[in-house]
């Protein structure tokens, strides 16, 4: 469809010996009251033909001037005088230019390539910008990856924005990076609608996807399956991109237990709220994993690296023989078997004054002993003595689900653990092809905290980095925001083939990755509104401004004051509230009975087993109840008979004394 | 469309107004029809501009006017803001560039051009049929080879002949003064398409119309509806004790309305002095300008009535200033976009 903008000419190209035009830009100028400004798509037809064809170059406007015939601005104030009301009076105005500044995007026919030459210059219609931006490429019936970011407006055009889902998800180019300043509701509201225009127009002969989201900051992703607030305009532009304006239909979430282990550690406590959110508890076997997230290199020298291999290899999950320096069998599956086990063997050594235990010095193993022991109140709450494992159901990820994995009131430790953790155990199914999903987006913010340029190599930054220069091979693909791209690791931002950016510092704006940008295209990005992005694709040559609706799911700050986060609660309100999302016609006699008979550890340990079973609603007592060793209750003993005295002594014995 | 594109009145061939590459094919045509038609021709490089005094009005010359106001020249103060401000502004130009020489006789390509600018909303916008451009050669066509002439006919060269109406004993045989020729024609085709566009405006146009320069020609002369503003002062109307009243006007004031007779093309008109701006510290023509009218149009009102009432006028145009142009004490702004619209489109 062309519109009537896109016929009627609004400027004329110009070019001067000083401002030549080039092959790459062009300048022209337009009527005062033209539509066109900074970021506007145009057309620019050629008046002679090049092989037959008469040129059409596509561009986009990247700087602005505008000046009248005035020598200098003193003229200006000797004509009114010195007095600026003066100027009303004058019965003309000066002559006055508009002149713009276009970046091509794009020549028809794109050999030769030459200037741009001298012609009429048109508003982009809906069909030029699809061809402006090579998204006539891949918007083709029977092949068609786009993926809608939002509208291009101006001067009466409205066009879907398409990103390809090629090169946004792989296998051409991947991933994703956001940046603006905090406080706008920018990045993350632009990530939930992405996810949501993704899982609308993923090709469904690309595969299967889905997102897991690690929620580090607040209550932003903790309410995506709630319906938000949306004005007319944002489900007209749902309409308009083919999305529906509903919230995530599928979505699970995770968070460890606070360091009491009463309840999870999230602002999605209510409980309301309960019957999605599962508790994120590993053991021993899985922090063993990764130790070396916990444990720095000050901490871990090659004797404490081969005694830990030894523990994982020798000592985890099997019966250990017998030893010398044991005085019993262990088999460790818990931290607290595993320092039973530490216990046993110091004890044992140094009953035999031994120095070494399998080459392994004294020194090496109370070293490990104290920093392994120590994870598990570093990471109180995530790391269960128990053993009990509850994780994302790697293995059975569902296709346009999200798995939002909340880390905001974790200390950093225990952050990344699970982030290098999930992110592994993401990567090892994915390679494996049997995750359940072909692709997953991980949606990290913060990255200026996890992948600094600036700051030692830690696990999580490595990770980060090998999602950005490999997953895309394996459908691993990283969506990542941050407040200042310059800050962030290159090869992370640089390997993001799709880059957004919403309003951003003007600080930030100065730093030298910014400096490809015009001075006009920095400042609209440092005025942008909320809701409006410049976006960077592989396909466009240029930056290209969109619009995009209010994501259709509750906003976190509304959705902690809808549902507010649980009090600290008792045991017994803390346990049964996590059964009866279960089971709802538990009762609270019957778990203050229970927690009278046992030890708050054994208590928690069974609701994380139950928790972890699932039962039907009918087995959750029976399931919950197996786990306590049997015990009788206290009863109240016969009532004791007053006796008669075993002797009595004779009224007439002179020996006795009277009772 | 322009008036001459309409009219026919531009050579067959040229392309319309505004386009780039008209003058330098005619240009090329004729440097080529001096080369291929005649032995003698010699083309002046890539054409130089003739460089006259504008005519014999250049000398200083005083004619003095009688005054019709009053007895003696006066000056009067102008005050308040007129009524309706001038709606369009009329002024035009020419070029004339030596393209070569058959022997002594010299072929000009002369350029002409005029423009109505009218204002709308403070700002300046072409009158729908208000630009005239025209380009043609100026030639002594009886001093050119005809192979010259042909080779022009042939290839759609309009041609004006520059000794047409002169008395042949009064032709000097000499190259300068045979460019001369060449360039008052060149003048005179420049007044008449200002004359032209003037007509029109009087006919259809609606509202005052400012003429930079003098008014020529007898419907602008007697329009009630157009004033012609003149800059330049080597002709004065004024002598004696009444020129030093007007050398002492003072920002914002008039002279007494005087009478400049009739002459050939024209009737008598109506004239005044008007100072637009503080003479203070420079010449004493500083700031100064001379306005006419129509001596008597139809309305009723005094002449010293209607002097005041395009005074103000005249004088509301003194804002913006016309910088950078070195003439900015006289000349008003809309004249200067009318002389900036002309110099693009040359």
């Amino acid at each position: 469809m062309t519109d009537l903008s896109s016929t009627v000419a609004l400027g004329r190209v110009v070019a001067t010996e000083r401002r030549p035009n080039t092959p790459h830009e062009f300048h022209f100028w337009t009527a005062l009251d033209s539509p066109v400004g900074i970021g506007t798509i145009v057309r620019v037809v050629g008046a002679t033909p090049v092989e037959g064809q008469i040129p059409v170059i596509y561009g986009v406007v990247v700087e602005g001037v505008s000046y009248t015939d005035l020598l200098t601005p003193l003229h200006d104030v000797l004509g009114h005088d010195g007095v600026p009301g003066n100027a009303s009076s004058a019965p003309t105005q000066r002559t006055e230019i508009r002149l713009y500044s276009a970046a091509v995007l794009r020549q028809m026919p794109e050999e030769p390539l030459q200037p741009v030459p001298m012609g009429e210059v048109f508003l982009a219609g809906q069909e030029d910008i699809a061809i402006a931006l090579r998204m006539d490429g891949y918007l083709k019936d029977g092949a068609h990856t786009g993926i809608p970011v939002g509208v291009y407006r101006a001067g009466g055009t409205d066009a879907p924005i398409w990103l390809d889902a090629d090169f946004l998800v792989g296998p051409e180019a991947a991933h994703l990076n956001i940046t603006g300043v905090s406080g706008l509701a920018t990045k993350t509201s632009a990530v939930e609608w992405l996810l949501s225009s993704l899982f609308a127009h993923f090709p469904s002969q690309k595969g299967s996807v889905a997102a897991v989201c690690f929620n580090v900051k607040g209550p932003d992703l903790c309410f995506l399956d709630l319906p938000g607030q949306l004005e007319p305009s944002d489900v007209a532009l749902y309409e308009q991109l083919g999305v529906p304006p509903t919230p995530f239909a599928h979505v699970e979430y995770f968070a460890p237990y606070t360091a009491r282990g009463l309840q999870l550690n999230t602002l999605r406590s209510n409980e309301a709220l309960l019957h999605n959110v599962k508790p994120l508890t590993w053991g021993l076997r899985e922090v063993l994993q990764y130790a070396e997230v916990l444990l720095n290199r000050d901490d871990v020298d090659a004797k404490a690296d081969a005694l830990i291999d030894f523990i994982k290899e020798r000592v985890l999950d099997r019966e250990f023989p017998e030893d010398p320096y044991l005085s019993r069998r262990h088999r460790v599956q818990s931290f607290g078997d595993l320092e039973g086990w530490f216990r046993d063997l110091l004890r044992g050594m140094e009953g035999k004054n031994a120095e070494s235990w399998r080459t392994h010095h004294i020194a090496t193993i109370r070293k490990v002993r104290n920093r392994l022991s120590n994870i598990s109140t570093r990471c109180a709450g995530l790391v269960a003595d128990h053993g009990n494992v509850s994780d994302l159901p790697f293995g059975a990820f569902a296709d346009r689900s999200v798995y939002v994995v909340d880390v905001a009131n974790l200390e950093e430790d225990a952050q990344d653990l699970i982030f290098a953790r999930v992110i592994s155990k993401l990567r090892e199914h994915l390679e494996r092809r049997d995750l359940g999903v072909d692709h997953v987006v991980v949606f990290v913010d913060e990255l200026n905290r996890y992948a600094p340029s600036d700051a030692p190599e830690t696990y999580v930054r490595k990770m980060l980095l090998d999602i950005a220069e490999r997953g895309r091979y394996l459908g691993l693909v990283l969506f990542s925001a941050q407040q200042f791209r310059s800050q962030v690791h290159r090869r992370v931002v640089g390997n993001s083939g799709t880059a957004l950016y919403g309003r951003m510092d003007a600080d930030e704006l100065a730093t030298p990755g910014y400096a490809v940008l015009t001075p006009a295209i920095r400042t609209r990005l440092a005025t942008l509104d909320k809701g409006q992005l410049m976006v960077r694709h592989p396909h466009f040559t240029q930056p290209i401004f969109v619009r995009f609706p209010r994501p259709a799911v509750l906003r976190g700050r509304d959705g902690v004051e809808r549902y507010p986060q649980a009090v600290e609660a008792t045991l017994e309100v803390a346990v049964l509230r996590a059964l009866r999302a279960l089971d709802p016609t538990l009762t609270v006699q019957w778990i203050q009975d229970i927690c009278a008979l046992h030890d708050e550890q054994d208590v928690l340990k069974a609701r994380d087993a139950t928790l972890l079973a699932r039962p039907a609603a009918g087995d959750v007592r029976r399931v919950f109840e197996s786990h306590f060793r049997g015990r009788v209750p206290v009863r109240e003993g016969p009532k004791p008979v007053r006796g008669l005295a075993i002797r009595v002594v004779p009224d007439d014995d002179p020996y006795g004394s009277p009772s | 469309m322009s008036v001459a594109a309409r009219d026919g009145a531009a050579p067959s061939g040229t392309p319309p107004m505004g386009e780039g590459p008209a003058p330098r094919s005619l240009l090329r045509a004729a440097q080529r029809a001096l080369t291929a038609g005649s032995p003698r021709g010699i083309v002046s490089g890539s054409g130089a501009a003739l460089e006259f005094g504008r005519d014999n009005s250049d000398r200083p010359v005083t004619q003095r006017a009688r005054p019709v106001e009053e007895p003696t020249v006066r000056a009067h103060a102008i005050a308040g803001a007129p009524a309706t401000p001038f709606v369009a502004f009329l002024d035009g130009t020419q070029r004339s560039i030596r393209v070569g020489h058959d022997g002594i006789a010299p072929l000009v390509l002369g350029t002409t051009a005029a423009v109505v600018r009218t204002r709308h909303a403070a700002r300046m916008h072409t009158w729908e049929d208000g630009h005239i451009r025209r380009e043609q050669l100026y030639v002594p066509k009886a001093m050119v080879a005809a192979g010259v002439l042909e080779w022009l006919a042939a290839h759609d060269g309009d041609i004006v002949d520059t000794l047409r109406g002169v008395d042949p004993a009064a032709i000097e045989q000499h190259p300068l003064a045979l460019e001369r020729l060449a360039y008052d024609a060149v003048l005179r085709d420049r007044e008449r398409i200002e004359l032209r566009l003037g007509e029109a405006w009087c006919a259809r146009g609606d509202g005052a119309l400012f003429v930079d320069g003098s008014l020529v020609g007898e419907t602008l002369a007697r329009a009630p509806n157009a004033v012609g503003v003149i800059k330049s002062h080597f002709t004065l109307h004024v002598a004696g004790n009444d020129l030093m009243t007007v050398l002492a006007l003072r920002a914002g004031e008039r002279s007494t309305v005087l009478e400049v007779p009739a002459r050939e093309s024209r009737p008598a008109v109506a004239t005044w002095y008007l100072r637009l701006r503080d003479p203070a510290g420079h010449d004493p023509l500083w700031g100064l300008v001379r306005v006419e009218s129509a001596m008597d149009p139809a309305g009723g009102a005094t002449p010293g009535g209607r002097a005041d009432e395009w005074s103000r006028m005249v004088l509301a145009e003194v804002r913006p200033l016309a910088l950078p142009d070195g003439r900015w004490d006289k000349l008003a702004y809309p004249i200067r976009d009318c002389e900036e619209f002309l110099r693009a489109t040359l």
